[in-house]
C-alpha cells in the first residue's frame, strides 16, 4: 500500500466514524470549557462596571489590556489563567502558532509563564485521556463492524490503556532528550554564528536545525503512532510494540515520511484557511459570539479529525505490511 | 648621474602623488595634509576653517583625534589633543576624564557591579580575553596652556566669568604627566577605573585654555550596552577618553560610569581622523570632508562638526550606504545618510521618512536641526546597538521581516533622531536628570508617530533564533492598535513599578537600576501628555519650544525647564503649575481615582412627608403625584496620594449627561442629581486628560453591569487556544 492510497483510507476511516469523532471533540469541550468559563468569568469581573465592556466587542482593547495584565499579575485569586489571557493567544491565527512554537521548543509544559502550569495539568490530563481512548480508536480502526456499540468502545479503551500509557511513559524521556539535544544544537548554532551580522545568516543555519529538531519529533510520533497500532492490532506489549513499529518504519520508510509530510501539509493548510477566514476581533451581537464558537469548534474538529486519519492511515500501513487486510 | 637620475624620479614620484591627490580631493590637499597616521611626536593639525562662524556653542572641549582600528586584534590606538578652555568663575588643577570603555574591563567596575540590578549586561558573559573591553592611557603629555584672552570674539558662554587678573607664565614645551595620572573609583567599587584625572601642574584660570595630548589604546568589547563589535560590524560610543564637564565652585561633574544613567559632555569641535582597511563602510559623527587611501590598503576618513559633544563611528564591510536630503520649506535642509543592513534593504525609504517626519516635526514644533547632516545606523543582527543616540548619529534598529504598520523601524527611528534635539542639542546633565531628555523625547516621540504615521498595529513574532529573543517570523493585527495616550506615552511600563519608583528630582543616578527608565522615560512623558491635555498642546508647546531656544547648547537644569513653564504658562493666562510639578517631578505619588459606586432610584420616596397643614403623614409618593424624577448618587475615590482636578460625568437613560467639576482633594466625594432620566453610568475624569491614572478601567460605573458578551467573545477564542494547546499534546501522546 503506498502513501496516498493509505493517506485515503485514513480519511475514509476518519468519515466511517463521524460519531467518534464528535466523541473525542466533546470530550476535549468538556475537558476545556471549565477553565475558558473561568477565563471569562475573570474578564467580565473585571469589565463589567467599564466601558471596556463595550469596546471588547468592536476588538481587542490594548489599553484596557495592559491594565488586566497589571491587576492579575499579582491576584492570587486566578489561579494564573488570567496571565495567559493574552493577544498571542487570542487573536488570529496566533494561538495555533503560538502552540506549535511551543511543541517545537518544548515549551508546552514551560514553567516560565505561571498561567501555563494550570494549562499544561490540562494538557497532561488530556494528554491521559487521549491515551485512555487510543485503545478504542483503533479498535475501531481495526475493525469498522466489531466496535461500533459505546460498551466495546469503552471495554477497548479499557483493555489497550496499559500497554498503551506504558508506551506513553516511554516515549517520555525520549521527547525530553529530544528537547535537551534540540537546545544543544541550538546552542551550537549560537556559537557558530556568534559573529553573524545578518538575520538571515543565522536563518540559514538556525532554520535548517529547526527543521531537523521538527523532522525528528514528527519522525518520533509516526514510529510511537505504529506502536500504539501494533499494541491494538497484534495485541503487543509496550516494547514489543515499539520494536515492531521500529521495523515497519525501517521497512517502509518512504511511504512512513510520504503520510507524514501529506498530514503536515494538510495540517498547515488547515492553519491557511483559518488565517485567511478564521473570525475576526468583532463581535457585535450574541449572534457573533455564537458564530466564533461554532467556528472555533469546526477547526477544532477538523484538527482532530487529521489527527485520527493519520493514526488510520499508519494502520492501514502496518497492517498492510504484515499481510493483514480488512 | 646615477644619484641624480634617482633624485629626478623620486621628484617625478612626488609630483604624481600630490597630483593624484589634488585629483583625489581638492579638499583633501587643502585641509588633510597629515591624513596619513600622524607619527609620534608631530602635532596633530586642525584648522578652524572647517568649522562654520558663529559658534553656537561655548566650544570649550575640542578635540582633534586620530585613530587607527585594527580590525584582527579588535584595539584601536589612537592619539588626541584636547583644548579645553574654563569658561567658569573659577581655576581648575586638575582634568577628569571618563574612560567609558574600563567599565568592561572586568566584573568589579561599578558598570557591572550595578549591572546585576539592570536588564543592561554583557550578554552570554565574556568567555575570551578579547571579548572584555578597556581603555589604558598610554601617554598623556601637556602641551601648552594659554592664559586667558585680552579680547576674544563674543561666543556663547554657558555662564558670565570673570577674567583672571594674572595668568602665571604657562610652562614651556610638553610636559609628560602620564605617572601623574589616578584613577577616582567609587567606594563601592575600588577597582572601577571608568575615571581617571589628570593633576596639572599649574591651575587653568578662569577664561583660561589647556591643551593635553593623550595617546591611549583600547579594546573593542563584544558588543555591550550599544557599544563593540560583532563580526566585523564595529559600533564605537564613547570611545574617546573624554573630559568631563566643570561646574564651578560645584567642582568637576565626572561621575564613574552607571549601568543606569547616559552620558554629559561639553561642546565643542571635533576633527576625527579614521584609519581602517578600505572595505569598511565608515559612518561617524558630523560631516566626511576627506578620504584618503594609502597604499598599504588603508583608508583615513576624516570627519568634522562643530557645537557638538561627542563622537561617536561605525564600521563594517557590510553597510548600504544611501542617501537622501531633507528638503522642507521654512527649515534648513539636511543631507540624510543611511548605513543599512542589506537584508533590510525594502525598508530604506522607512528609515528616511521616520527621520524626515521627526526633522520637520520637531523643527516645527521646538526648532530647527543646525546640523547638515545626519546619518542613521541600521544596526548589525545580534549587535544590540540599536536605539542609541550620538550626536548627529544615531542607531535604529529592525529585523529581517518588519511588517508596514507595526511600528518598527519607525518608532525608534523617531525616538533617537528626535533625541538630536533634546540631547543632542539642549544636551543637559544625564547623569543626573536623564528625564530631561528621555521623558521630553518620549513624549515627543509619540506625537510624531502619531503624526506621522497614526496607530501602530499590533505584531506577534514566533520561531526566535540565536542572537534575539524576537521571533523572526511576524504576523501583523491591523485592527488591534496601540494609541499614542498609553502606549505611546509607556503608561504600561509605567503601571507595574508606579508605586516603587524614586521621585524624578532624585539624580538618576540614585534611582534603582531596574526602574530607573520608569522614571526618566515613562512618568515625565506621561506627565507632559498630561499637561498637553491640562494647558493645551500650544501652549506646551511654547513652553518646550521656548526652552529649547533659551537653552541649545546651554546644559539646563530642571529648575531651567520649570521656570520656563511657568513663564509661559503666565503669559498664555493658565494657573501657576507648580502644584502639578511638585507632584509629578517633586514627589514619588501615584494617581487614581475610582467611581466607586453610581446608583439610581425614583425621587419619589416613602416614609413621613410634610402636608399642606404642617403635619407629617406616613405615606409613599406616587409617580403620578410629581413629575418623574430619579435621585442618582455617585461616589468618587481618590485611591493614590497624588491629587489632580477632575471632572465626573453622569450619563443618563435618556442619553443625556452632565459634567460635575471636582478639585480632587479629599479622599471621596459624593454627586447627588436629581434628573428626569435614570442614570447608567458614571465616569470620572472622562476625557483621561490624567494620563498617569494608573487605572482607567475603575473610572467608570455603570448603574447596571454589562452584559456578559466581551467577555463571552473572548472567553470562546481563549478555549480555541485551550483546545488547540490540548491537541498538541496528542503528538507526544
Amino acid at each position: 500500500m503506498n502513501a496516498i492510497e493509505a493517506t485515503l483510507r485514513g480519511f475514509i476511516h476518519v468519515l466511517s466514524a463521524l460519531g467518534l469523532l464528535l466523541l473525542l471533540w466533546f470530550a476535549n469541550l468538556v475537558l476545556t470549557v471549565p477553565a475558558a468559563l473561568a477565563v471569562s468569568e475573570i474578564v467580565h469581573q473585571d469589565i463589567r462596571h467599564s466601558e471596556a465592556a463595550d469596546t471588547l466587542k468592536q476588538g481587542f482593547d490594548l489599553e484596557w489590556h495592559s491594565e488586566f495584565e497589571h491587576r492579575n499579575a499579582s491576584d492570587s485569586q486566578s489561579p494564573g489563567l488570567a496571565a495567559t489571557f493574552d493577544p498571542r493567544y487570542l487573536l488570529g491565527v496566533s494561538p495555533q502558532l503560538a502552540n506549535l512554537e511551543s511543541w517545537w521548543s518544548g515549551g508546552l509544559f514551560s514553567r516560565e509563564n505561571p498561567g501555563m502550569l494550570l494549562v499544561s495539568a490540562l494538557a497532561l490530563g488530556h494528554g491521559l485521556l487521549w491515551t485512555f481512548l487510543l485503545g478504542g480508536i483503533l479498535a475501531r480502526f481495526e475493525n469498522r463492524s466489531a466496535s461500533r456499540g459505546l460498551a466495546e468502545f469503552s471495554g477497548a479503551c479499557g483493555q489497550h490503556f496499559g500497554p498503551l500509557l506504558r508506551l506513553a511513559l516511554l516515549s517520555a524521556p525520549l521527547y525530553w532528550l529530544l528537547y535537551l539535544g534540540g537546545d544543544r544544537l541550538m546552542d551550537v548554532v549560537g556559537d557558530w554564528t556568534t559573529e553573524a551580522t545578518a538575520q538571515t545568516a543565522v536563518l540559514v543555519w538556525a532554520l535548517p536545525a529547526g527543521l531537523f529538531l521538527a523532522g525528528l519529533l514528527l519522525f518520533t510520533q509516526w514510529v510511537f503512532d505504529y506502536a500504539k497500532a501494533a499494541v491494538v492490532v497484534e495485541r503487543k506489549g509496550a516494547f514489543s510494540a515499539l520494536g515492531a513499529a521500529v521495523a515497519t518504519t525501517l521497512r517502509r520508510p518512504f511511504t512512513t515520511i510520504t503520510i507524514g509530510l501529506l498530514h503536515v501539509l494538510a495540517f498547515a493548510l488547515l492553519l491557511f484557511l483559518w488565517h485567511l477566514f478564521g473570525p475576526g476581533t468583532e463581535a457585535s451581537s450574541w449572534t457573533t459570539v455564537v458564530l466564533v464558537f461554532l467556528a472555533s469548534q469546526l477547526y477544532i474538529i477538523a484538527r482532530l479529525g487529521l489527527r485520527l486519519s493519520r493514526i488510520a492511515a499508519q494502520l492501514e500501513v502496518l497492517r498492510s505490511s504484515r499481510g493483514l487486510r480488512f | 648621474m646615477r644619484s641624480l637620475s634617482t633624485g629626478g624620479l623620486a621628484l617625478s614620484l612626488g609630483l604624481l602623488v600630490v597630483a593624484a591627490s589634488f585629483l583625489f580631493s581638492a579638499t583633501a590637499q587643502d585641509l588633510d595634509n597629515d591624513a596619513a597616521a600622524a607619527p609620534e611626536g608631530t602635532p596633530l593639525l586642525t584648522t578652524d576653517r572647517l568649522f562654520p562662524e558663529p559658534a553656537l556653542s561655548p566650544r570649550n572641549a575640542n578635540y582633534v583625534v586620530h585613530a587607527i582600528l585594527d580590525p584582527q586584534s579588535h584595539r584601536i590606538s589612537g592619539r588626541l589633543e584636547l583644548t579645553w578652555t574654563n569658561i567658569q568663575d573659577v581655576e581648575t588643577a586638575e582634568l577628569p576624564f571618563h574612560l567609558y570603555w574600563n567599565a568592561w574591563r572586568n566584573d568589579q567596575s561599578w558598570w557591572m557591579i550595578e549591572s546585576a540590578t539592570s536588564s543592561r549586561r554583557m550578554p552570554r558573559g565574556p568567555k575570551a580575553e578579547e571579548d572584555w573591553g578597556w581603555q589604558q592611557l598610554e601617554r598623556v603629555r601637556l602641551l601648552r596652556t594659554t592664559p586667558p584672552p585680552q579680547s576674544e570674539p563674543e561666543r556663547p558662554r554657558r555662564r558670565s566669568r570673570r577674567r583672571a587678573e594674572a595668568a602665571p607664565p604657562p610652562p614651556a614645551g610638553p610636559l609628560d604627566l602620564t605617572s601623574q595620572v589616578r584613577f577616582a573609583p567609587p567606594p563601592e567599587a575600588p577597582e572601577d577605573r571608568t575615571v581617571a584625572v589628570l593633576p596639572l601642574p599649574q591651575p587653568v584660570p578662569p577664561g583660561g585654555s589647556v591643551t593635553i595630548e593623550i595617546q591611549w589604546s583600547a579594546q573593542v568589547p563584544r558588543t555591550v550596552a550599544r557599544t563593540g563589535r560583532r563580526g566585523e560590524n564595529y559600533f564605537l560610543a564613547h570611545w574617546l577618553p573624554k573630559v568631563g564637564v566643570f561646574e564651578g565652585e560645584e567642582g568637576w561633574n565626572c561621575l564613574p560610569f552607571d549601568v543606569s544613567t547616559e552620558f554629559f559632555s561639553d561642546f565643542g569641535t571635533y576633527d576625527v581622523r579614521l584609519t581602517l582597511p578600505q572595505r569598511f563602510v565608515v559612518g561617524a559623527t558630523g560631516r566626511r570632508v576627506t578620504q584618503t587611501p594609502s597604499l598599504n590598503g588603508q583608508i583615513t576618513h576624516r570627519f568634522v562638526e562643530a557645537d557638538i559633544h561627542g563622537f561617536t563611528w561605525t564600521a563594517s564591510p557590510d553597510y548600504l550606504e544611501l542617501e537622501q536630503r531633507f528638503e522642507v520649506i521654512g527649515l534648513p535642509p539636511v543631507q540624510m545618510r543611511l548605513l543599512l543592513q542589506p537584508e533590510h534593504r525594502d525598508q530604506a525609504q522607512r528609515h528616511f521618512d521616520a527621520t524626515a517626519a521627526t526633522l520637520e516635526l520637531y523643527g516645527r514644533w521646538y526648532g530647527p536641526y543646525p546640523y547638515p547632516q545626519i546619518t542613521i545606523v541600521d544596526p548589525a543582527f545580534g549587535t544590540r546597538f540599536g536605539g542609541m543616540e550620538y550626536p548627529t548619529i544615531f542607531t535604529s534598529g529592525s529585523s529581517w521581516l518588519n511588517p508596514q504598520g507595526g511600528g518598527s523601524p519607525e518608532g525608534v527611528t523617531i525616538h533617537e533622531a528626535g533625541h538630536q534635539f533634546w540631547y543632542g542639542i539642549v544636551a543637559n546633565n544625564e547623569f543626573e536628570h536623564a528625564w530631561l531628555d528621555e521623558g521630553l523625547n518620549t513624549f515627543s516621540t509619540a506625537r510624531v508617530y502619531e503624526e506621522a504615521f497614526g496607530e501602530r498595529a499590533h505584531v506577534e513574532r514566533f520561531f526566535s533564533i540565536p542572537g534575539s529573543r524576537r521571533g523572526v517570523f511576524p504576523l501583523l493585527f491591523d485592527s488591534t492598535r496601540y494609541s499614542r495616550r498609553v502606549h505611546g506615552n509607556r503608561l504600561h511600563r509605567f503601571r507595574p513599578v508606579a508605586a516603587v519608583t524614586e521621585a524624578p528630582s532624585q539624580p538618576t543616578y540614585t534611582h534603582f537600576p531596574g526602574t530607573a527608565s520608569a522614571v526618566s522615560y515613562h512618568k515625565p512623558s506621561l506627565w507632559l501628555a498630561t499637561l498637553e491635555n491640562l494647558i493645551g498642546w500650544e501652549s506646551l508647546q511654547r513652553i518646550l519650544s521656548t526652552f529649547f531656544e533659551r537653552y541649545s547648547y546651554a546644559h539646563p537644569s530642571p529648575e531651567d525647564f520649570f521656570a520656563v513653564a511657568a513663564e509661559v504658562a503666565q503669559q498664555d493666562g493658565h494657573d501657576d503649575l507648580s502644584w502639578f510639578f511638585d507632584q509629578v517631578y517633586g514627589s514619588d505619588v501615584t494617581f487614581d481615582y475610582e467611581v466607586v459606586s453610581a446608583k439610581s432610584r425614583p425621587a419619589a420616596g416613602k416614609g413621613l412627608f410634610e402636608q399642606p397643614d404642617g403635619s407629617l403623614e406616613l405615606r409613599q409618593k406616587s409617580p403620578e403625584e410629581e413629575a418623574p424624577s430619579h435621585r442618582s448618587e455617585v461616589i468618587v475615590r481618590r485611591r493614590g496620594q497624588g491629587t489632580f482636578p477632575v471632572e465626573v460625568e453622569l450619563r443618563f437613560e435618556d442619553g443625556s449627561s452632565l459634567r460635575r467639576s471636582w478639585d480632587g482633594q479629599a479622599r471621596w466625594q459624593r454627586f447627588v442629581e436629581i434628573s428626569a432620566s435614570p442614570l447608567v453610568a458614571a465616569d470620572v475624569d472622562p476625557d483621561r486628560v490624567l494620563l498617569l491614572d494608573l487605572d482607567a478601567t475603575n473610572n467608570q460605573h455603570r448603574v447596571e453591569p454589562a452584559s456578559r458578551q466581551a467577555a463571552a467573545h473572548w472567553g470562546t477564542r481563549w478555549l480555541l487556544w485551550l483546545q488547540d494547546l490540548t491537541l498538541a499534546t496528542t503528538a507526544y501522546f
